[in-house]
Formats: C-alpha cells, structure tokens, sequence
C-alpha cells in the first residue's frame, strides 16, 4: 500500500484527540492559573522528544516490538520493565472509561444507569480490539474522515463566544515553573503519556514513518492549546476552573441560529466519542497483546473475554468520581515511568541492538 | 500480520448472546418519546414571603388547540417544585427546551447566585437559557402573557432570539454570562427589564444591572444601546439625535488604550461607528449630525459609567484591559478598589456611511 | 455392445438426441448429437461443403474425421461431455474412430442488449450475456490491452461448468492472481452455480454483510477494474462479471462518472457518499432525537415533531421499524411482481405511506419524511449488492439509538466503521484503495 506510515500515525492523533478536550482542560485549570500556553508547550515539548526518542529506538532495532527488544536483554527483562507499564495503561483505561461514562450520564443520558454505558464502551472497545490493530488502524482512518469535519465545525463555532482580553496576561507577573511539581499538573499529564506506548508493539505491516508521525504530532498542538484556551478565553480562569468538563461548556455557550440542531455540543462529543472509543480500544488491544506475550499459554479469544471482563468489573466497582480523581493521583509514578523511562530505554536498547548487529556485520 | 482471525462459531455466539441481551436492556430505564415530555419554555422564579420558591412554567402545548399552559408550583428547592409539578402532570417535565428563566425584581435585588448555580450544574438546563427580570408580579406577567399569547407558544422566545426578534437595545445575557460575572472579577452583566406590553406582547424597560448575581441598578434602553455597541452587539441599532436626525448603526469598532500610574487605572477608548441616516429634520449638517451623535453618546456612556462606577459593576468588563498590568491578586480587588477610581474617557467617531436613497439631508 | 447404440441406451430418456446416417466422401458416418443444441441440417450442410472441396479422395476416415474435427476415444465416458456441451460427434462405424465436430449451433441466447440492473446515462449500454464467448467478446472490445488473459478452468463435478479467469497481466498483482488460481484449483470439483457457491471456493465467510465480490453488468466497469488491477471471474451462464477484490470506493465509483466533467463527477461521487451516510444515519438520528435526547433539536422543531406524534400509540422505534418493514417489503414486491403489475404496488404504498398511515395516527408525518429520504439516499450507491449493506446497517443504528440515544447511534457507526474495516476480500482490505497505475482518486 502506498499509505506507509499515514495509518500509524491518523491512530496517533485520533487516540490524543479522544483524551485530550474532556478531563484535560479541568486538570489544567487547576494546575494552572497564569500563563497557560508556558505548561501546554512544556509537556508538548517533552512529549515530542520523548516520542522521538521512542520511535528511534524501534527504529534501532529494525521491526521489532518493545518486547522483543526488551527481551533481546534477558527472559526477565520485559516483565520487569513492562509490567508497570501494564498497570499504568489498566489503570488508565479504567479511569479513562469510568470517566467518559460518567461524562455521557451527565450531558446527555441522564435516565440511563452507568452499567448500561460502560457496558456499551467496553462492548464497543472489545469488538475493535478483537478485530486486531490491522482493522483498528484502517477504522482510524475511516473515523478520522467521517469525524473531523464536524469536530472542526464546532471548534470554529466555539469561538463565538470569546473574549480575547482572557488570554492576558501571557506571562503571569510571577511565572515560575514551580507548576510542574503541582499534582494536578501531573495529573493532567495522563493526555501526553498513555496515547504512544501502542507505537512499539504494531506489526511490520503497519509502518511508521517518522515525517508523517511529526506532522500528526504537529497537529495536535494547537488542540492542546484550544482544550485549555477556548474555556479560558470565553469564562475566565475564575470561572473556568469551576467545571468539571469546561471545554463542553464552552462549546454549550455557542449559539447557532441556522442549524437545525440546538445544541452542537453534542456533535461535539460524539466526535470526541467516537475517537475515544478507539483509544480505548488500542489501549485494549495493547493490553491484550502484553498479556499474550505474557501468558502466552493462554487460548486467543479467552485472554481478551478474561480481560475485558475483569476491567468491566473494576471500573463498575469504583464508588464515585472523587475516587477516581485520587486514582488518577496515585499513579503519578507510573505515568512519568510510562511517559519518560520507558521511551528512554527503547532507546538505549534499540541502540544498543543496532551497534551490536553493526558490530557483528564488521566482523563477518 | 497480527490479526487475529476468531473462529466463525465465536461470532455467531456473540452475535447470538448480544441481540437475546438486548431487549432486556431497554427494559431497565425509561426512555420517554418527545410527545410524553411536557417541554416548557419560559420559567419564572420569584420569592415568596416565607422566603420559598415560587416557579411558573409556560408550556406550549402539542396540540392541535396550540395553547400554552401556565403551571405553577412553590416550593424550597426549584427541583422539588419541577418534581411536584411532573407528578400532578401527565407527562414528564423537562427542563430541557427551557430558553428563558423570568425572575421576580424582588428576587433578582434580593440575590440569585444559588438559582445561577443550580442552573449550571443541572444536566438537563441548558446553558444558553437567557435570563429576564420582569418588572411585573410574575402572576401578572404571565396571565396577561397568556391572555394575549393564544397561537404559539413561544413568542416571548422569538423576543429574544438574534434571527427572530431582538433589537440592540435589548440587553442579551444568558445563564453562563450570569455565573461568569458572580465568579469573574471583571465581567458583570446586564439583563433585560421586560413586563407586559399594552399592545405588544412585552414591553422592555431597560435593563438592570446585575453585580454578583444581584441587581443593583437599573439603565435605560438607550443606554443598553450603547453598552451593546461597547460589547460590539450593537450593529443596525437606531439612535435618535435629538431635533435632527435618526440614524442607524451599521458596525463600530472599538479601540482601546490603558495604563496604570499611581496605582490608578486609566483608560482611553475610542468608539469608531459607521452610520447611515434614516431621516432628518430640518436641513442639519452632516458635521451637525455628527457633533450631536458624538455628544449624546459620550454622555450617555459617563452617564452609565458613573452609574455602575457607584454600583461597583463591571459591566463594560472594562478590567478587563488591565489584565497585563494587574496581578490575580489585584484583578480580585478589582471591583471594589481599581473600578470605582478608574479615569475614563470614551471618543465617539462617527462616519456617515450614506443618507439612505436621497442625495442630501 | 456397438457404440452407437450403446449412446442411443445412455440417452434413452433424452428426447432430443438424434443419430442420423449421412454421406461423407466414400464414407457413410453417424452424426450424433443433441438436437436442442445443434442446428442439424446447416450442420450437415457444412459437413458436406467443407469435404465436397477436397480433392483427395483416398483418405483414410482417421485423417478425414481429424480435419473435420477433434479425434476423440470412442467411447461412451469421452463422447457423453462432447455431446452435453452441444458438438456434434461425428462417427464412422467401420473404423470405429469418431471426431467431435464444433457445429452450427442453435441460438440459446439472447442477443447482447442493455443492462438489466444497472443503468447507465452516459456510457456503453450493452451488457453481459449467459454465453461466455460472447462476454469476452465484449469484454476484449472494451479492454484492448494486449496483456488482457483469460484463463479457463473446468469446475464442478456433477454439473461442470467453465469458469473464465480474466486478468490483465502488467497491472494485476501477482500475489492476489496466484491466491486466486489456487483457491480455484483446490476447488475445482465442487459445483458453481451461484455466488455463495463461489464464495465457499474463494474460501470467504458467507455470513458477512458487505459484499465481497461486486458482480457488474456492464463491461466498462468490468474492464475498468481489469485496468485497476483487479481481477474478473466470468461464470458460465451467469450474465454478470465477477470483480474481485470489491473495494469500499466501488460503492461510489463507476467508470462512467469519468464521462462527466469533472468537478461534476467529484460532486457526484460526493453525492452518493452523502447518500449512503445518510440512509445509515438518518432513521436511527430520528429514533435517538425523539426518544431520548430531544434537546438536540430546536425548540421549534422539537415541538412540531411533538405535535406530529402526539396521538401515535407505541415508541418511536417501533414505529419506525413499522414502517421500514412496510418499505423493505415495497422494495422486494416490486422486483418480484412483472413489470406490468409493478406500478400497483408503487401506487398502492405510495397512499398508505403517503397518506393514510398518518391520517390513522399510526406514524408521525416526520418519519414518513425521514424514511422516504433513507429510501431515496440508499439508492444512489453503484451496484445493488452494495446498497444491501446500507439497508442492513441502519437497523443496527435503530434498535442502539432506541437504547442509547445519540451515544448508541455513535457506538453504532464506530461498530460499523470498524466491521469494514475489518473485511477484506481476498486478502485485499475492503477500506484500501484500488492501487492504481491509473488514478482515478486522489484523496484517502
């Protein structure tokens, strides 16, 4: 096929996009009060490098996956080194969906019990996830075409409202850096750290290519900036920091006249949803594919029914949101483990493998 | 490849279990059709003396009689009321289509951050509601509104909307502008003063201002004219310059300058209007025109000004071009120190676009 | 026992073999043959111009029959094939050598007309026939590459019937081509009658929705696949071309568009799109609006659409299912029913949706809307097969909205996004685009 590397990288966006503009903008707010643009770059910055350091080391090691490469090391490499992983993308698949489940109750289900969603995502997420990463890639693609146009729509329309005076000051009168060590902002990092680990386990059929990758990278930016900066810019910070999911506030404030719809939020969400779901479906599939690699003695569909079944009945045990907002702070060292070291030592390894094969060509 | 090819007999058995799960999942919530939604559209709040609730819901009816039903209920809290109200009803109550909240002056002076803020939290409300003080008894209003509303229900709602009709001298707030200004430091609001009109359907008096989700004063709609053309909302807006002339507004455009000195804020803005003339009386000059139209909008505006300068209301959100040179800190104080001492001095350009078919005035 | 009458025994029961004895130079020989596929006396006829011009006279009747014909084994296992196909078997009993004789055949076909199912507006209109010489006749007129091949391959055991494997070399894939040939030659004693039977050659799931092989009427879009790659399987007396691999852009693509100036064939093609979206959509969006989340719509609309259903009795999916059943049945009838019945049947629907079932109060008038717009969009997709999926599809979104409201339409389009994404047809992936030496997209 003449799309090499566009199939990688549509699923690189598309999975940002279904995290970025629901729980991220409130987990900013808090974090930040002044100078919202300085943190949005800075984890943009490093999550860049830290994709870039991530893609080379696969690159290094000529189309193999994490797994192997950790492997090349020794039998226990890999469980040690991906098992925080693992419970890293467990934990933030069931927070992610929790969430987006208590999200749909709110705006526009409000009759329907939340089993009844959940039951619905993980439905959804297990029929894709089932259907492999070569179909999840090509629906990428098909959703990608069929849902940015009215995702775009609405964000051009959500600028009706705005104030730009909001945005001022850029650089608070005491900006420091001190907002990184802030929870909250460590928090809001989960956007940048779980929609990439899926890069290193895709089969050599599903290539990545480097350019396309950074021009999809490039078009995230300025979705990072609006999920902060549309809120801001239509409330205030003072007010802003009041929602639970400002981004779909903001977008409620739009008035159309000539639509034939009231209230485009919806299409707003089901837009997002709809990327979500296939986010939630990779992360699946990523968990499934490490199981495999795992427990390998484990016949094909039962591993993925076993899991999804397993994180279907954990996230319907978690009590209330304020639950899941403390989980979501407890696994703040997983996160940076997941968002930083694991990257930095495909890198090291790919490295180290590729002046091995190097070393072993010089010598024959 | 890493496809993971599934035994045919897995799918069917899926598909199997899924479509005999189906049926028994829709049975578990109620999901009632449109025709068994009652969907009011206007909603009237006022206080009672034992400090209760008192809600007034106009409900167009589906009908062919194309009525509209007025229910109303009192009660502690606006949900128990709605919840009151579904029960006695026989369809449900939603408040989901509901696009103007009426509130009592009374109520209004007295403070509606709660009704505000249980407005934004609620899942059904939406939060493009526009919001409306009526000068009247909320009893009268809406009797006399449905003693001349006989043919559709929702004529007060074509009042306000922007295609329909609204007017610039009509002030446009809504739900969200109401909880940004109770917690924002900058942006206050105004909010239309209607009752019922003698002719018309509704008459509006003006509007009030409203600092904190309370109403501290109140301006004339002339004077909402020109908020509206600070707000850049103002476009084919007429004013009317006295003993000369009539002329329209087709766009401003508004420039503004500000510093601080000696912990004083100044401001200087420039208000550039772009305006065709309607009619004239008496042979003006267009120079005439101009001075008179600069004049009476340059005090119109220290007029509102001074006004909200003693409310302490931001309605011009003019702290808002302060943000550079203020901390939050002091943005938080800014209401209640910056605002009432703020030096400000508006200029009124005016440029006479055309005089309408006629060659001259 | 001779073999003449061994055969006359073997088609006892067959009323139309004949045997008749003629003159052929010095020799008397049988002719045999069935008389509803041979026409007998031209075949004599030219039997005897084609041996009357010959000059020597002393042939032997082996070298006689091999000029005439193909030498075949006398007997009844080699002779019964020749017969059915419809030769003529020319045998001459004192040698006891027989030839198999290409005669002048009865004409069972009709003749090349327009398509059946498949209209065209601007574009060549004759379509394929049941003869598979003539369809690729027809076939080679529109593609004249030079590197057009045609294999043939005998399939079935009980009922053998030529199955035609067209390709043209320098453009097709040699995986896809090689895939092909084995899944025929592994099949090659199972029947073919029909395209389920196919499929289970080719070795696909017959339980998918999407079609797996578009089946075409007319040449152009036949050759035009050829030209793209794709690979053309003719079956004997099916009057269609089989393309394989079928694509998700055959659904909107068809090589007569390009007869169109071209921004106006983008903008058909982005018509049919919008059709197909909207016939999948539509009926579920209203289930989902009128149901469960009406806040959706304007006020205005909301309240109309309340008023329009105020007196009907059950919940708006089953009202729309109602009357999309009511359609669906519409559709079948006025393909079943003969051309001069099938205006009743349009007529007769046409009041009971138009009209009355509104009047009863049994549907709302909007959904009368909505469903005559899904109908009409469902419609403009290319290919009949295709628009089945479509039809199929919006039940699905149906019954998720009436649960879900608009999170089930959504949960209902991802399934469906991800259930094509998953087909392939022959290793093919239905989302892929044709791999083209000649563009013909350029977006994807």
């Amino acid at each position: 096929m003449a799309k090499g590397g566009l199939q990688s990288a549509v699923m690189y966006v598309v999975c940002h996009m279904g995290l970025i503009f629901f729980l991220y903008p409130s987990r900013f707010f808090s974090a930040m009060q002044t100078g919202h643009w300085i943190g949005i770059v800075f984890s943009y910055a490093v999550q860049m490098t830290v994709v870039f350091l991530y893609i080379m080391g696969l690159r290094f090691a000529k189309n193999q996956t994490v797994i192997d490469i950790f492997r090349s090391a020794g039998r226990v490499v890999p469980w040690i080194v991906l098992l925080p992983a693992f419970l890293y993308l467990v934990v933030a698949f069931i927070v992610t969906i929790r969430a987006y489940s208590e999200m749909l109750t709110l705006i526009f289900l409000s009759n329907t019990p939340l089993w009844a969603i959940l039951l619905l995502l993980f439905l959804v997420a297990f029929v894709m996830a089932w259907q492999g990463i070569g179909s999840m890639a090509r629906t990428a693609l098909l959703l990608a075409i069929l849902f940015s146009g009215p995702l775009l729509f609405v964000l051009y329309l959500s600028f009706q409202n705005v104030d730009w005076y909001y945005a001022l000051p850029f650089v608070g009168h005491k900006q420091t850096f001190t907002f990184i060590m802030d929870v909250e902002f460590q928090v809001s990092l989960f956007v940048y750290a779980g929609g990439f680990f899926f890069l290193g386990l895709l089969p050599v059929s599903i290539p990545i290519n480097m350019k396309k990758m950074a021009i999809g990278g490039l078009l995230l930016l300025p979705m990072y900036l609006l999920s902060v900066y549309l809120p801001l810019l239509t409330f205030g910070q003072s007010t802003a920091e009041l929602y639970e999911f400002p981004m779909l506030m903001t977008i409620d404030t739009v008035n159309v006249t000539w639509l034939m719809f009231d209230r485009i939020t919806i299409f707003f969400l089901l837009s997002l949803m709809a990327f979500a779901l296939l986010y939630m479906a990779v992360t699946l599939w990523t968990l499934m594919t490490l199981t495999k690699k795992a427990l390998p003695f484990i016949p094909d569909p039962y591993g993925l029914i076993g899991l999804t079944i397993l994180l279907f009945v954990i996230s319907l045990a978690i009590p209330d949101w304020d639950f899941l907002k403390q989980l979501q702070i407890g696994i703040i060292p997983l996160r940076l483990y997941i968002f930083i070291v694991i990257p930095v030592l495909t890198f090291i390894m790919g490295w180290r493998l590729k002046n091995k094969a190097n070393r072993k060509a010089e010598v024959s | 490849m890493m496809i993971i090819r599934t035994p045919f007999r897995w799918r069917m058995k899926l598909l199997t279990v899924s479509i005999i799960l189906l049926p028994l999942l829709s049975g578990c919530w109620d999901n009632k059709d449109i025709n068994h939604r009652a969907l009011p559209v206007i909603m009237g709040i006022s206080l009672t003396e034992h400090n209760q609730y008192k809600i007034f819901l106009d409900i167009p009816s589906t009908d062919d009689s194309n009525n509209i039903t007025i229910v109303s209920g009192t009660g502690d809290t606006i949900n128990e009321i709605i919840d009151h109200m579904s029960m006695n009803m026989e369809s449900q109550v939603d408040l989901l289509h509901l696009k103007i909240v009426i509130v009592d002056k009374n109520f209004a002076q007295s403070g509606m951050q709660d009704v505000v803020s249980a407005f934004n939290r609620s899942r059904d409300i939406s939060s493009k509601t526009l919001f409306a003080i009526s000068e009247q008894p909320l009893e009268q209003f809406f009797s006399e509104m449905k003693a001349k509303t006989l043919n559709s229900g929702n004529v007060l709602y074509d009042f306000f909307e922007k295609n329909a009709g609204w007017n610039p001298q009509l002030a446009d707030t809504r739900v969200w502008q109401m909880f940004r200004s109770i917690n924002s430091y900058t942006h206050d609001v105004i909010v239309p003063l209607i009752r019922s009109g003698k002719t018309t359907n509704i008459e509006c008096i003006g509007s009030a201002i409203i600092k904190n989700g309370k109403m501290t004063g109140q301006i004339s709609p002339e004077e909402t004219l020109v908020a509206n053309a600070f707000y850049g909302k103002s476009a084919y807006g007429k004013l009317e310059v006295m003993d000369s002339a009539t002329v329209q507004i087709i766009s401003n455009k508004l420039t503004h300058k500000s510093w601080m000195k000696n912990d004083q804020a100044f401001l200087r803005s420039n208000l550039k209007l772009n305006v065709t003339i309607l009619d004239s009386k008496g042979h003006p000059t267009e120079q005439e025109i101009k001075d008179k139209l600069e004049q009476l909008l340059t005090s119109r505006l220290e007029h509102l000004f001074k006004q909200t300068q003693q409310d302490e209301a931001d309605i011009l959100a003019l702290g808002q071009y302060f943000r550079n040179d203020l901390t939050r800190e002091q943005l938080s104080r800014w209401r209640s120190e910056y605002y009432p001492e703020l030096d400000f001095e508006l200029k009124v350009t005016t440029k006479i676009e055309n005089r309408g078919n006629l060659k001259n005035l | 026992m001779d073999l003449k009458l061994r055969l006359a025994d073997y088609f006892r029961t067959n009323a139309d073999y004949f045997n008749v004895e003629i003159q052929l130079l010095q020799y008397r020989v049988q002719v045999i043959g069935l008389d509803s596929l041979v026409d007998l006396p031209q075949s004599i006829a030219m039997l005897q111009t084609q041996t009357t011009n010959m000059v020597d006279d002393s042939l032997s009747p082996d070298s006689l029959l091999k000029i005439i014909g193909q030498l075949v084994d006398p007997d009844l296992g080699a002779i019964v094939p020749d017969i059915i196909k419809g030769n003529l078997i020319v045998l001459e009993p004192l040698s006891g050598t027989c030839c198999a004789v290409l005669p002048i055949s009865k004409v069972v076909t009709r003749s090349i007309g327009p398509a059946e199912t498949e209209n065209t507006l601007y574009g060549s209109s004759s379509s394929f026939l049941e003869d598979l010489n003539t369809n690729i006749g027809i076939l080679r007129k529109h593609c004249t590459s030079a590197n057009l091949k045609v294999e043939t391959y005998k399939v079935g055991k009980s009922n053998p019937k030529a199955v035609l494997l067209i390709y043209v070399e320098d453009q097709v894939k040699p995986a896809l081509i090689d895939n092909l040939r084995k899944k025929i030659e592994a099949g090659l004693d199972k029947d073919i009658q029909h395209l389920q039977q196919l499929e289970k050659i080719l070795g696909s799931n017959p339980w998918t929705v999407v079609a797996r092989f578009n089946a075409t009427e007319l040449p152009q879009n036949a050759a035009h696949s050829l030209q793209q790659g794709k690979v053309v399987l003719m079956i004997d007396r099916l009057p269609f071309a089989v393309i394989i691999p079928s694509l998700i852009w055959d659904m909107f693509c068809m090589k007569d568009d390009h007869n169109f100036p071209l921004p106006f064939m983008y903008l058909i093609r982005l018509l049919r799109i919008l059709g197909a979206l909207i016939a999948t959509i539509i009926p579920g969006l209203y289930v989902a609006l009128v149901s469960v989340n009406p806040e959706v719509l304007r006020l205005q609309l909301a309240l109309s659409i309340a008023h329009s259903r105020q007196d009907v009795p059950y919940p708006a999916m089953v009202e729309t299912l109602l009357l999309l059943v009511v359609l669906e049945l519409i559709l079948e009838a006025s393909i079943r029913l003969p051309k001069s019945i099938g205006p009743t049947v349009t007529m007769v629907g046409g009041i009971i949706l138009g009209q009355a079932a509104v009047a009863a109060k049994l549907v709302s008038n909007l959904l009368i809307i909505v469903l005559a717009g899904t109908t009409i969009a469902s419609s403009t997709v290319v290919g009949f097969q295709n628009s089945v999926p479509i039809r199929v599809f919006k039940y699905l979104l149906i019954i998720l909205s009436a649960i879900y409201g608009v999170l089930g339409l959504l949960a209902g389009i991802v399934l469906i996004c991800a259930y094509i994404g998953n087909q392939s047809s022959m290793g093919v992936p239905y989302l892929s685009m044709p791999s083209l030496t000649q563009k013909d997209e350029p977006n994807g």
